[in-house]
């Protein structure tokens, strides 16, 4: 939410309402979880996040909760090189980093339709096609870049992401230093 | 035999100790788990973190950066997914959050589960927080076990008998731990007019006075103290109803590393709201640490005892102005507090309580994996990771420049300050020599570097430079430039503890203001690298108190190589004379003119010529039979050379000087401060050497010839006048100044 956020006064009114802690430990946290009431909270506050809205309604996965997972940047990973046995540990990984940070809301593009990994943790996936010329391999990053507004992009290579991959992931987090 | 669910083999999710939490909390919660993680993994205790998304943080963050440096760093396992989990002793922290969570739990095997009461049972507003007796049964249902109940302090601790009186308690108080080692840094007792009081805390009501009466008792709004708050004044600012005073400084919640913020301080108050209770109180723990005496309200006193000082709000004005006013008092108090600290709340209290709830044992800390930027796999960090090795450390930074002078000269220090372990910060994009001569660097682009207008710049300047300072610790920095940037007032607040020394060369031109020399004051000292030419000085430095040094070179006489030795190694003939040419740093002028006549001097008599193409210096066409070295230092292979031509930069006249290669000086034209004309004339008129203002070949051609035939004689005058290295004496007096503050905190102690 911004500093000109409209909910901001009736927000602070309702802070002063008997029995707001209980409504904000019991019901606020079920209520956020609502698809409806979030579907609501995209149209109030993602048009400052993405200008055209797109990717606001991607998830964010199982592991994040919290008002603002719809104004987490979109980060597709490609995990095209990587060989089937080391893919979940890809995965795990990723999730990690995304629970320390709350940085990013990722998007798999795996090489086979084992899509397991990325059920575990509620990740949306791609298969990576066959892309035989450079005008089709176009055509498939702009069509994912406009379906899920994407602003980072992540090639894994066959050992994994590499240190400054992982940094870089590290350094998208809400919170800061330590 | 445990199954992998989450791609972790069963082996990385069975730890020593389990710690399951909400670590997305900003404060104290999460800060004590960070302090217990670093505890167990010093003696090689495993840690596996379980997160539980709680109802009490509504915003999507991710985890306290102290807790996610622990993982990032090896000294805790993140396990993710619901793979079953086995660990000797499981830490729940926080009981509203299991109460609320715990369904995201995956199996957990365990063999003892602490409930640590790190909160409140009753809120500001009467509220109920969590139900212990429920608490309880959800811990003995999932895990098959009932709890060890962990009061953080007595007032927590009666709290939980009257709510379940039956609950199994803890004889001891799990009282928040810190590595006191990490927090202290020398203080000195106050020296200000008026006293420095701070405060960090949450901006939130409970944790501030509850009337303006005792708001302004406790924390003055009249200029008789200086208020500093971490954290958010709002709820202040609220009582008070206008807006908060000049006297008070604030600074949002993380904004500034405590330990920062806590070495600015004279005096730590902390009053919350009456009715609130404190479950610990992390934040007067850490001002403890940090050695800052603390005035609390005598609540507080079963919790800290007598490692603070306790006073009603009507009080606390003069327990601080008597803390201020005398210094062994004030000493007497940090020592005190330090003291408790260590016995009460150390990191070996926490191993205790776990070694004796649990029977575990201290063990070597594990090898790092070989895999180290895994996230969440198992490394355990040693106590002595992440300290300052035996050597204090020295900060040299360089401002850019137009040459590499200023890096030079610090380096020249560094080089020599063999008490310290140096590390260069630089500006220069020269910065690369300094890792010619085995010394760690790094570099930070200058504004002119981005195209950023200066002030713009400030703030990437204070962030990348203050990154360093929180990474490096330094004992003493020592900033080379003729302008300090306004971040390093800034850096100097944030960071108090290092010795700030400004090496200012001289020689200004004279039509230069100085007000620069208004920023002597953020240093502790200002040192002067002499000149040959200083009887010439004319520039605002003059008369400006410095300690004056010799000229300042970066290698001696006796680090040069022999003429042999120097031609073999940059390439060139082992016979005949030869010239260099060198308008090193000669972005301010066209240098090509000034190279070309001075190519076609040397061929008139028949001498090679060998030119610098500095790192710094523009790209110049040359005929193919001119030689070309780019070597830094250079000087390394002056001897290389029968004769130069060059600039009269700072580095440049010295060493050429100094060294004994007889020269003509050109002093670059529109020089921005560098008074180069003045010391190249000053050192014609003694006869020392040559100077001209431009190059034409003839003038030059009777120039060179007049060194090499008197030449020899003309260097002489030079090593009889010459004072010695000025490096020498610069290294030594900042060891002087290094020892001097270290033996004044030892006699504070």
């Amino acid at each position: 939410m911004s500093g000109n956020d409209p909910l901001a006064p009736m927000a602070r009114l309702a802070r002063r309402v008997p029995g707001y802690p209980v409504v904000r430990r019991l019901l606020l946290p079920r209520v956020r979880e609502n698809l409806t009431f979030r579907a609501i909270a995209r149209k109030l506050w993602v048009s400052e996040v993405l200008p055209d809205g797109r990717g606001a309604d991607l998830t964010a996965g199982n592991l994040l909760a919290g008002i603002g997972l719809e104004g987490l940047p979109v980060a597709i990973f490609v995990l095209a090189d990587v060989p089937p046995e080391l893919i979940g540990e890809v995965v795990d990984d990723i999730a990690r980093i995304q629970l320390l940070t709350a940085g990013f809301r990722p998007v798999l593009v795996l090489p086979t339709a084992d899509f397991g990994c990325a059920r575990r943790y509620g990740y949306p996936a791609e298969l990576m096609p066959t892309l035989p010329d450079p005008p089709s391999q176009v055509r498939f990053w702009r069509r994912l870049r406009r379906a899920y507004g994407t602003t980072l992009f992540c090639e894994v290579g066959p050992s994994g992401m590499s240190v400054i991959q992982r940094s870089f992931l590290l350094a998208l987090s809400s919170s800061g230093d330590a | 035999m445990l199954q992998s669910v989450a791609g972790l083999p069963a082996a990385e999710r069975s730890v020593n100790v389990l710690e399951i939490s909400d670590f997305r909390f900003s404060g104290g919660t999460s800060a004590s788990i960070a302090e217990e993680i670093t505890a167990q993994a010093a003696v090689g205790w495993t840690t596996g973190l379980i997160q539980l998304n709680g109802p009490l943080v509504a915003q999507a963050t991710g985890f306290n950066p102290r807790i996610r440096e622990r993982v990032i760093d090896g000294s805790a396992r993140l396990l993710i997914g619901r793979g079953p989990v086995r660990a000797d002793v499981t830490v729940i922290r926080h009981p509203t959050v299991f109460e609320n969570a715990a369904d995201q739990l995956p199996p957990i095997e365990t063999e003892h589960v602490v409930v640590v009461a790190n909160t409140t049972l009753i809120a500001l507003d009467r509220m109920v927080e969590y139900d212990p007796a429920r608490i309880t049964n959800m811990v003995h249902d999932r895990f098959g076990r009932a709890p060890l109940w962990a009061p953080l302090s007595t007032e927590i601790r009666a709290q939980l008998k009257r709510a379940s009186p039956g609950l199994d308690l803890i004889a001891e108080d799990w009282v928040n731990v810190i590595d006191g080692r990490d927090w202290y840094a020398s203080h000195r007792p106050p020296s200000g007019d008026r006293p420095v009081i701070g405060r960090h805390s949450r901006g939130v009501s409970a944790k501030w006075p509850s009337t303006r009466s005792e708001l302004r008792a406790v924390y003055p709004v009249d200029g008789s103290a200086t208020v500093r708050v971490l954290g958010g004044a709002a709820p202040a600012r609220d009582l008070l109803g206008h807006e908060l005073p000049d006297s008070w400084q604030v600074w949002a919640f993380g904004a500034l590393e405590p330990r920062q913020f806590l070495r600015g301080l004279d005096v730590y108050v902390y009053y919350p709201h009456h009715r609130w209770v404190e479950a610990f109180g992390r934040n007067v723990l850490e001002a403890m640490a940090a050695g800052i005496p603390v005035v609390l309200p005598p609540r507080f006193e079963p919790i800290f005892g007598d490692g603070a000082r306790y006073a009603e709000p009507g009080a606390v004005l003069s327990v601080v102005e008597s803390l201020h006013r005398d210094p062994e008092l004030w000493q007497r108090a940090s020592m005190h507090a330090r003291k408790r600290v260590a016995e009460r709340y150390s990191h070996q209290v926490h191993r205790n309580r776990l070694q004796a709830l649990s029977g575990l044992q201290p063990r070597a800390p594990e090898p790092a994996p070989p895999e180290p930027n895994r996230i969440g796999r198992p490394q355990v960090r040693t106590a002595a990771e992440g300290r300052p090795k035996d050597r204090p450390r020295l900060l040299l930074i360089s401002s850019n420049g137009t040459g590499m002078g200023h890096l030079m000269r610090l380096m020249a220090y560094g080089r020599r300050a063999t008490e310290f372990e140096p590390h260069v910060l630089s500006l220069s994009q020269g910065v690369g020599a300094v890792g010619a001569i085995g010394m760690p660097y790094e570099y930070v682009p200058s504004a002119s570097a981005l195209g950023m207008d200066p002030r713009s710049w400030q703030p990437i300047f204070t962030d990348r430079v203050g990154h360093a300072l929180d990474r490096i610790r330094p004992s003493v920095v020592v900033f080379d430039g003729s302008w300090p940037y306004s971040g390093i007032e800034r850096l100097r607040s944030s960071h108090p503890d290092p010795i700030w020394v400004w090496s200012r060369r001289g020689m200004w031109m004279p039509d230069r203001s100085g007000e620069q020399l208004t920023r002597s004051d953020w240093f502790d000292e200002v040192i002067e690298p002499g000149d040959f030419a200083a009887a010439a000085d004319v520039g605002a430095t003059a008369g400006a108190p410095a300690i004056r040094l010799p000229p300042v070179t970066l290698l001696d006489a006796d680090d040069l190589l022999s003429r042999v030795a120097a031609r073999r190694k940059l390439g060139l003939p082992a016979e005949g004379a030869m010239a260099l040419v060198s308008f090193s740093g000669g972005t301010m002028q066209d240098v090509t003119s000034d190279t070309a006549a001075a190519i076609a001097a040397a061929r008139n008599l028949g001498l090679q010529v060998c030119i610098t193409q500095s790192v710094v210096a523009p790209h110049v066409a040359l005929p193919p039979d001119v030689h070309v070295v780019n070597r830094i230092p250079l000087c390394s292979y002056q001897h290389a050379f029968d004769v130069a031509i060059s600039a009269a930069g700072y580095n440049s006249f010295h060493e050429l000087l100094r060294f004994g290669t007889p020269t003509l000086f050109i002093p670059k034209r529109n020089s921005s401060l560098d008074d180069q004309d003045r010391r190249a004339r000053w050192a014609a008129d003694q006869g020392w050497s040559h100077y001209a203002t431009q190059v034409t070949a003839d003038a030059t051609t009777d120039v060179l010839r007049d060194l090499l035939d008197r030449g020899p004689e003309m260097v002489a005058k030079v090593a009889r006048e010459d004072p010695g290295n000025g490096a020498v004496a610069a290294a030594k007096l900042l060891t002087d100044i290094h020892v001097a503050r270290v033996l004044s905190a030892r006699r504070g102690q």
